[in-house]
């Protein structure tokens, strides 16, 4: 009664616009007064603990080297080095959106960077090469989602944190391929949209400017080199990976490209300490709900009384795959990592899924959650940044998403496709 | 001055000095991180308080910053039903939602002062400093958001427009 009072309370509280972490905190003190043993000191105790932890600082070096890198024009190299790449092929420009995200998904950990980045350079450069606007905006849109799937990923780092015995640098590993998959899943879409209905080739480049291009796109790219290799070679932790791709990034973006001053940086860092406040803010406050959750043993109540009648792990990840996505409609990532990870951790070891198979389930669903309706926010970025409305870009989304799902049931059911990467470095048995 | 300009430059004074206290222990943060892996690399010493005080400092910087978005309307939520709703009842609404923020940064502000009293004197894990370094910050932290919430109403309530308070995704 308490719990279904406590889930009310917080779905009422965000459905008419209170900001996630707040609802979940009032829905806290409101379980204070309904709970034995819950008092509102434990609460703003917890909230403080539940963030005192080494590995979450990897959040705020990942949004700052991102936000670097961002508005230091890596985004634009990198859409200049994708044309090199794959601009040759049917649906050009929607290949270099493709490639471009691919890339920057390894320099930032966030869709909505993708989004914002990529989408105000390539929606109107698509519409005005005859693209319609509503395909552009919603090729950029899926093509986003692979921000928080390749590595770095704030989702990751989320998950990693709340499921507590699993390796950051084996989730990101194993991040890698889906992720990549998702890319060429689209590339094939939008191939196919290329040769059904747009067939105009872009002009051939000189030699010495496709060189010119790869080389400059590829100091971006390196910074995956430098988060992936330094993890994967023992030199950095994942926090300490973050610090780097921070240096790295200052370096390139304020002396090499010299797009960035040094009086813009206290800027850029208050806009960094704001982003991380507000995940850690939802990392806080979810965290205590969570705790009250598992405290009123909601887990193991969901596990005897409503998982306990699937038998078959087949039909449980079915499940679980149709349940994030739709948890994903309506909520954002990491406060739907951090209450549903201690829900489903029983589940996925009564079913014996590992838990680097589990975070990238839940990291793939509850990021294709944001760019799907009625609640995306990188939904909401996109149609601001093509100024189209939500109606007007479902139909060309709906095929995108169904090819990414062919992605996700791969992802599902043959991890073996992902999970020879952080294998292969000893990181997962 | 009248009350209203009072508090909004209060606010203001209050954000200003939130934006540069967190600029200060963000860079101190990561400059701590970087000079330990260069310790470490360089010098092959490892020092053991570079992973403790780096979590207090982010403890500073993201409840300070967290205050902040309240006023900034920073924070990730879903406004869809919010600005669907007539201007009156949007702004009923907003008064409301804003008056519970208040409350919880009384919570927060109020129990986080307990907290500091029963458990501040403990000692740190690796220096000799106890946690009244850094407990603080969660009282502070509600005071903030008390005063941001309070802001948030009166901006309700006398100014013509009344807007979402919730942000964008971080995701």
């Amino acid at each position: 009664m308490v719990l279904l009072l406590l889930g009310l309370a917080f779905i009422i509280l965000v459905a008419l616009g209170m900001p996630i972490s707040f609802a979940v905190g009032v829905s806290t003190v409101i379980a204070t007064l309904l709970l034995p043993g819950v008092d509102n000191a434990t609460v703003v105790q917890r909230m403080l603990t539940a963030i005192n932890t080494f590995p979450l600082l990897a959040v705020i070096f990942f949004v700052f080297a991102g936000t670097l890198m961002a508005r230091g024009g890596i985004a634009r190299r990198l859409v200049l080095m994708a044309e090199v790449l794959v601009g040759w092929l049917p649906g050009s420009l929607a290949q270099i959106v493709c490639v471009a995200s691919m890339f920057f998904g390894g320099v930032t950990g966030s869709a909505v960077a993708e989004v914002s980045s990529i989408g105000a350079m390539m929606i109107p450069a698509m519409e005005k090469d005859g693209y319609s606007r509503r395909f552009a905006t919603a090729i950029v849109l899926t093509a986003a989602t692979m921000g928080p799937i390749i590595p770095p990923s704030i989702g990751m780092i989320v998950f990693a944190h709340v499921a507590g015995n699993v390796s950051i640098a084996a989730l990101f590993l194993a991040g890698v391929v889906p992720g990549v998959m998702i890319g060429l899943s689209l590339m094939v879409a939008s191939f196919v949209h290329g040769k059904l209905y747009h067939q105009k080739i872009l002009p051939k480049l000189e030699r010495a400017e496709k060189i010119r291009r790869i080389i400059d796109g590829t100091a971006g790219v390196f910074t995956m080199v430098i988060i992936l290799g330094g993890i994967i070679s023992g030199i950095f932790t994942a926090t300490e990976a973050g610090a780097a791709a921070a240096v790295y990034a200052l370096i390139l973006t304020i002396f090499v490209y010299k797009e960035i001053k040094i009086s813009e940086l206290p800027g850029i860092i208050w806009d960094c300490c704001v982003t991380n406040a507000v995940v850690m803010l939802l990392i806080a406050t979810c965290s205590v709900y969570a705790w009250i959750l598992t405290y009123e043993n909601l887990p193991n109540m969901l596990a005897d009384n409503f998982f306990n009648l699937i038998h078959s792990k087949w039909a449980f990840l079915l499940i679980l795959n149709g349940f994030l996505l739709v948890v994903g409609m309506f909520v954002d990532m990491t406060p739907a990592l951090i209450m549903l990870v201690p829900m489903l951790l029983p589940l996925a070891l009564k079913f014996d899924i590992s838990l680097v198979h589990l975070g990238l389930i839940m990291v793939i669903n509850l990021s294709f959650g944001l760019t799907t309706p009625p609640v995306g926010t990188a939904l909401f970025v996109a149609l601001k940044v093509g100024n189209i409305s939500m109606e007007k870009i479902i139909p060309p989304l709906l095929p995108l998403l169904a090819c990414m799902c062919v992605v996700l049931l791969f992802v599902t059911y043959v991890p073996e496709i992902y999970m020879w990467l952080p294998r292969s470095f000893g990181l997962v048995k | 001055m009248n009350f209203l300009d009072a508090l909004d430059r209060f606010a203001a004074l209050l954000v200003a000095t939130v934006k540069w206290v967190c600029i200060v222990l963000a860079s101190a943060l990561f400059i701590i991180v970087v000079a330990a892996i260069v310790a470490r690399y360089g010098f092959g010493q490892a020092v053991s308080w570079t992973e403790e005080v780096p979590r207090y400092l982010l403890i500073w910087v993201s409840f300070l910053a967290a205050a902040v978005g309240v006023l900034q309307r920073d924070h990730v939520g879903f406004d869809v039903l919010f600005n669907a709703l007539p201007k009156p009842m949007r702004r009923a609404l907003g008064v409301t939602l804003s008056a519970m923020i208040f409350g919880f940064g009384w919570i927060v502000f109020r129990y986080g002062i307990t907290f500091v009293q029963d458990f501040g004197s403990d000692l740190m894990e690796t220096i000799p400093y106890t946690n009244y370094w850094y407990y603080p910050a969660m009282p502070i932290s509600g005071f903030l958001i008390m005063v941001f919430a309070f802001k948030l109403v009166v901006d309700e309530i006398v100014r013509p427009e009344a807007a979402a308070i919730t942000g964008t995704s971080v995701d």
